[in-house]
């Protein structure tokens, strides 16, 4: 058994395309059309044979409820690994992003906090450098 | 009134985008939201599109599409009712959004989805492959 494919709700695939694949600079692996909907998942450009981000269409409503109670209380739906928590703060204020909370150093790691359009918050985070 | 904390801020800017898509049909002044947020209004607006993608006229207009779609899938209420139902008081305004979004009119899309097609699913994707 592995973990191949990791899911997020999203409201609109082609905007969460356009998020993930645009601005978090992801890469597309799958698009299948499925009806209304797609199976649209991206990669990590430098792990092209990794974990699956599922941008999975959030058209139930208990998804939606879910997703909305979260983003209102402030809680990220996952985090993301970086190198440097601070320079993709900056990449991404500089292409429009908004974050929930500025980099900060939340015990052996240093995090922050963003919406990516598509009804949630994303965490990146970074191991903290000894010393 | 205006947000008081960043906070009240965040959750009054989440609580505008939940009642845009759910209770889509309601008149909202979308020109003036940005003083609810002590904001100018293209200064609220990029904060909106930074947040959740689109402004909150393209998202209510989705919604009311959304539910448009619905309607028509699966009541019986006549177009000139879904119409009304979701927000628009012109018909002719009405069909000349859903002919832009959907590609083609209200009852062209009701025909169809009676004759067995589905143009549009509430299913996702993993129950799809269930």
């Amino acid at each position: 058994m592995r973990i191949t494919l990791v899911s997020i709700h999203v409201e609109n695939q082609d905007r969460a395309l356009a998020f993930y694949g645009d601005v978090l600079g992801f890469v597309p692996k799958m698009d299948i059309p499925m009806g209304a909907y797609r199976w649209l998942t991206v990669v990590a450009a430098d792990r092209p044979d990794g974990p699956e981000l599922v941008l999975e269409p959030n058209a139930h409503p208990a998804a939606r409820a879910y997703q909305d109670a979260l983003l209102r209380d402030g809680i990220p739906m996952n985090s993301f690994e970086v190198d440097d928590v601070d320079a993709e703060h900056r990449r991404l204020r500089e292409r429009g992003v908004e974050f929930t909370r500025p980099p900060s150093d939340a015990g052996p790691v240093r995090i922050a906090v963003f919406a990516d359009t598509c009804g949630n918050l994303i965490q990146i985070h970074a191991r903290r450098r000894a010393g | 009134m205006i947000a008081r904390s960043r906070g009240e801020s965040w959750r009054r800017l989440c609580d505008l985008r939940v009642r845009l898509r759910d209770r889509c049909a309601e008149a909202l002044p979308l020109d003036a939201l940005g003083g609810e947020f002590g904001l100018s209004g293209s200064r609220f607006l990029r904060r909106f599109r930074a947040v959740f993608g689109a402004t909150p006229h393209e998202l209510q207009s989705e919604a009311r599409m959304a539910r448009a779609c619905a309607l028509l899938r699966e009541s019986t209420l006549p177009v000139t009712e879904v119409c009304l139902e979701v927000g628009y008081r012109s018909l002719g305004s009405f069909s000349a959004a859903f002919s832009r979004r959907m590609g083609c009119s209200p009852r062209a899309f009701r025909a169809r989805a009676a004759g067995g097609q589905r143009p549009d699913s509430p299913h996702d994707c993993f129950a799809r492959m269930c």
